[in-house]
């Protein structure tokens, strides 16, 4: 047996990584380390401790894997703080000794920026051509990067305003607690409008502010466009049929932009447009899409007829 | 028959001891089946590494076969007809190659049985055909001569204005002209039942039809001898294929009759299943590393080296085994030297998958993201030019190469999302789904009108419309679809008006997403001057607004081929840290939503001129969904050189004695499918079960 003055002075390295290095505010965060020996060691078993930047015990990380150099770690899981800034922890692996070789006490750096919650607005379901002065409806969707409810008193977000191009406030309207199917963390809300009067095309913006509370979230905002219309002059009348069957086809999408219409079960759709030119498609699954440039001068009727999609030569 | 050496030695391997090591001096060096090295050794690690004279034979056959798709199938069994024996080696765990997963359109012509059977209006021997002929019997009526003429007419271009015939290989095309009778026959002998003839293949020729579908009969079992499939093995749409056939079978009623069956299945199956009964050994899990010749670059060829290449199911962990084990030789010592007495023939596929060697004539092609066809069914080392790089290595010459680019369905990009192979619609049932995990969503090009496509950096760059288009398919019927300024009866070979310039004018139409696809972009960096993973985004109102079914198995939620997400932003960071080949973060992508939501506003692109040609759509109602738009490499055109007896070819012009070769490892023709490998594999295992 070596004599304490004989022991080797062997070397470890401890490394670890954080994931993710930018954080929401108060999210979780996983961090994973492993060490390395001169001579190789298998430190299995071995726990790290995790300190925080002002040395405070942040958790444990059990080494649990080796494979002939290096031991690594499982994962440990954490909650970022809800400052944010910058911030500086540190793993610790203790001094220890194996097999007379006895390995100082090392640490490794974990670098992480914490960040507000990044809140998303999303607005959809806006007619493609509103009447002017005329009410629409529409959706506002808000969403935050960490998912947090935004019913919950402690976020501190209840409302969203809709502004004009020139920053105008038109609406407010408040975040609801229901989500939007399909989605995870997207709070929806329905809103009703009032169109311009004038027609034309407009850019609206929705924003929902952020807040410097307990859990920090940054304003969030998205911009859509409105299209604004003369009141409608004319009928347009279109009946859709299967070119080659000569029967009328169902749920066609007809568009003759900005309008848009579903042709109903006698393949009839209807459209109310202003008097223009117009390029009038007419479209539905597995059919070539009908497209026709169409003058409105007074009420008109349309026949399209649908060739199917050839199908394609399989090689 | 097939006979298996150094019989002490494997005994003792199974009685549980260490087999003497007989071939430690060999060295086997990096397997060309991934291509990335071969090509960048110098020019003497090229050359052969076996030396001949030190090699201890582990099996031998009269005939050695490297593949058992439709080049090695036929000359398997051929060379059974003719007495000799036959070892098959095939990378894949079974038989078929991408045969197993066609159309099976099989187009010959020059008079074959099929045609004269169609003119006589007459039903196949068994009384299934009770569809009436396609074609007239002028359309049908011809000889090897018109046949050859047809392969190597100069005059013809296609819609691409490449001239696919022009380049054809002389030789090797009168060889396949005086052939396609005897092969259909040989087919229609093995089990092999063929519809009406109906069309032309591409570039197989504009002046004849020539062009069958396969076909078995929906019954109660699958019995290739009485000529049925089973429902369950044929595959039920939309729901599962199974491990008979990867496809699911269709509906062959137009050219057989009611209750047919239809796609390459009924071709691979039967071939497979007459060359096991005739007696033909199958090594599978066995890729060929190596072709050994007397000399470094002369002499016989003598056999090859082959490696030990299992695939698992990654859920079981089990190895994937064929569909039928009849004539298996199971042995899974890694490395084996096969010895063929008589003749070798590469029948291993064609170079889609090696992405240095089909990026010999398109840089854009080194991109690793891109498969080529069929890339679950064969595995990673399918289409790996090893075929091709072992017969370089001995010599061989190359031909053909530049036909890579006059064929539309080489590379292209197909209407399939969500999927890394899209060129197929594999569905659970067959031993390979999972390694795919998604069917793909299928969509007609007039569906892309409801989304948009991105570059790895979340920017248009196409007509989303014209994405998936392609043309240049010159066949018959001909007329101006094609290329050319007549049609059917009307069209006139070797007639220099095929090739004015004011018939290329009037016909000319160039498909150029995918070259716009491939494009490197300002997400590239070096080295990796790669294009990068293409993306379809879309929202929940177009998949109701089209009916698509994006649910499993056509999308996967693990395969890292389709995301869903609730804004775009989500959505741009889970495709960067869940796709492998997504090197750079879609930084535009909320910009390019944005800007297309406004250019539906304005109902004008400005871009791309959508908007002129079908409604456009915003992207806005969530969630949102990204699914890979992946080219494909479907056939490769170019290889190695053969003459019309599919002897290989060496530098000086004269053939490598005892080599073969023929389909995809082969090159010097231009005609897509199946009929130049079954051609090719008849003339070469009829050629080289007759060599001394």
């Amino acid at each position: 047996m070596a004599s304490q003055s004989e022991e080797m002075h062997g070397q470890q390295v401890c490394a670890a990584e954080v994931s993710p290095e930018i954080v929401d505010a108060g999210a979780e965060m996983v961090l994973r380390a492993e060490v390395s020996c001169t001579p190789p060691c298998d430190l299995r078993g071995q726990s790290l401790e995790v300190k925080d930047q002002t040395g405070v015990d942040a958790g444990i990380i059990d080494l649990t894997e080796f494979d002939g150099e290096t031991s690594t770690s499982g994962t440990l899981k954490v909650t970022a703080p809800l400052e944010t800034g910058e911030y500086s922890w540190s793993t610790l692996c203790p001094a220890h000794s194996m097999q007379d070789v006895s390995y100082a006490q090392t640490s490794a750096v974990i670098s992480f920026t914490v960040k507000p919650h990044t809140i998303r607005v999303l607005a959809w379901d806006i007619p493609t051509a509103v009447v002017g002065g005329e009410k629409f409806k529409m959706k506002i969707g808000i969403k935050c990067s960490s998912e947090c409810r935004f019913a919950d008193e402690e976020i501190g977000i209840e409302d969203f305003g809709i502004y004009s191009h020139d920053r105008e406030a038109l609406a407010t309207g408040k975040i609801s607690g229901e989500l939007w199917p399909g989605t995870s963390g997207l709070y929806f809300t329905e809103v009703e409008l009032n169109a311009p009067a004038t027609a034309g095309l407009y850019n609206w913006n929705v924003k929902c502010p952020g807040t410097d509370g307990k859990i920090p979230h940054t304003e969030g905002t998205t911009g859509f466009g409105l299209r604004v219309v003369n009141p409608p002059e004319c009928l347009v009348s279109i009946e859709t049929i299967d070119k080659e069957s000569q029967t009328p086809l169902k749920d066609v999408r007809v568009v003759m932009h900005p309008y848009a219409a579903v042709s109903d079960e006698y393949g009839i759709a209807q459209l109310r447009v202003a008097k223009g030119t117009y390029r009038l498609f007419v479209a539905q699954t597995s059919y070539l899409t009908f497209g026709l440039p169409v003058e409105v001068t007074a009420d008109m009727n349309v026949k399209a007829e649908l060739d199917l999609e050839p199908v394609p030569e399989r090689n | 028959m097939a006979k298996k050496r150094n019989d002490d030695r494997i005994n003792r391997k199974l009685q549980g001891e260490k087999p003497l090591s007989r071939r430690d001096f060999v060295k086997t060096g990096a397997s060309a089946g991934v291509g990335a090295s071969v090509l960048t050794m110098s020019g003497s690690a090229l050359a052969q590494q076996s030396p001949a004279d030190a090699i201890q034979w582990d099996y031998e056959a009269d005939v050695v076969v490297i593949g058992a798709g439709c080049v090695g199938l036929p000359a398997a069994i051929r060379g059974r007809d003719l007495g000799a024996s036959v070892i098959v080696v095939d990378q894949n765990f079974d038989c078929g190659g991408k045969m197993l997963h066609s159309g099976s359109w099989i187009s010959l012509g020059g008079g074959d049985p099929l045609q004269l059977r169609d003119i006589a209006g007459e039903s196949d021997k068994e009384g299934f055909v009770t569809a009436p002929p396609q074609h007239s019997p002028e359309e049908l009526s011809e000889d090897p001569d018109f046949l050859f003429r047809d392969h190597t007419d100069w005059s013809v271009m296609d819609t691409a204005a490449q001239a696919p015939y022009r380049y054809n290989e002389r030789d090797l095309h009168r060889g396949y002209a005086d052939n396609c009778y005897a092969t259909r026959e040989f087919l229609m002998a093995n089990y092999v039942r063929m519809g009406r003839i109906s069309g032309t293949h591409g570039n197989g020729g504009m002046s004849r039809a020539r062009r069958a579908a396969c076909f078995l009969m929906e019954g109660a079992t699958t019995d290739i001898r009485a000529g049925t499939v089973s429902t369950q093995d044929a595959g039920i749409e939309g729901v599962s294929s199974s491990h008979f056939a990867p496809r699911v079978m269709g509906d062959g009623t137009d050219t057989v009759g009611p209750g047919a069956r239809t796609n390459g299945a009924a071709l691979a199956r039967s071939l497979e299943f007459s060359a096991r009964e005739k007696g033909v050994q199958f090594m599978l899990n066995r890729h060929m590393d190596e072709i050994i010749r007397e000399e470094k670059f002369s002499g016989r060829v003598l056999g090859i080296r082959v490696s030990y290449s299992p695939r698992f199911d990654p859920e079981t962990g089990e190895r994937l085994e064929s569909l039928w084990q009849n004539g298996n030789i199971d042995d899974r010592t890694e490395t084996l030297f096969i010895r063929a007495r008589r003749a070798i023939v590469i029948g291993s596929g064609g170079h889609g998958a090696n992405p240095e060697f089909r990026s010999m004539f398109y840089a854009g092609w080194r991109e690793p993201a891109f498969v080529s066809s069929g890339w679950a069914l064969l595995g990673p080392r399918g289409q790996d030019a090893s075929g091709i790089i072992a017969g370089m290595r001995i010599g061989a010459n190359l031909a053909g190469m530049q036909q890579n680019l006059s064929y539309r369905s080489t590379f292209h990009i197909p209407g399939t999302l969500a999927t890394r192979d899209p060129y197929t619609d594999m569905l659970p049932g067959h031993p390979t789904f999972s390694l795919r995990g998604s069917t793909g969503i299928s969509l007609e090009a007039e569906s892309f009108q409801h989304l948009i496509v991105v570059n790895q950096v979340g920017k248009r760059f196409f007509n989303e419309l014209l994405v998936t288009e392609r043309y240049g398919n010159a066949a018959f019927p001909a007329g101006p679809n094609k290329g050319q300024p007549k049609s059917r009866l009307d069209h006139v070979q070797l007639d220099w008006r095929n090739a004015s310039a004011e018939n290329i004018r009037a016909t000319y139409v160039e498909s150029n997403s995918i070259h716009a696809a491939l494009a490197m972009n300002e997400g590239s960096k070096a080295p990796d001057f790669f294009s990068g993973p293409i993306w379809s985004i879309f929202d929940r109102a177009a998949v109701e607004r089209d009916g698509w079914n994006i649910d499993p198995p056509f999308t996967s939620p693990t395969n890292g081929f389709f995301f869903r997400a609730d804004t775009i932003e989500e959505l741009a960071a889970k495709v960067y840290a869940g796709h492998e080949f997504q090197r750079v973060p879609l930084s535009y992508l909320s910009e390019t939503v944005a800007k297309w939501n406004s250019y539906v506003d304005q109902g004008a692109d400005p871009e791309f001129a959508r908007g002129s040609d079908a409604p456009m759509y915003k992207i806005d109602t969530p969630p949102f969904y990204a699914a890979t738009l992946y080219p494909v490499w479907h056939d490769s055109y170019g290889g190695l050189r053969i003459n019309g007896r599919a002897q290989v070819i060496d530098m000086q012009g004269e053939p490598i004695p005892g080599l073969y070769a023929g389909g995809e490892a082969s090159g010097g023709g231009n005609q897509h499918g199946l009929g130049r490998g079954l051609v090719h594999g008849y003339i070469a295992g009829t050629n080289a079960a007759n060599e001394a």
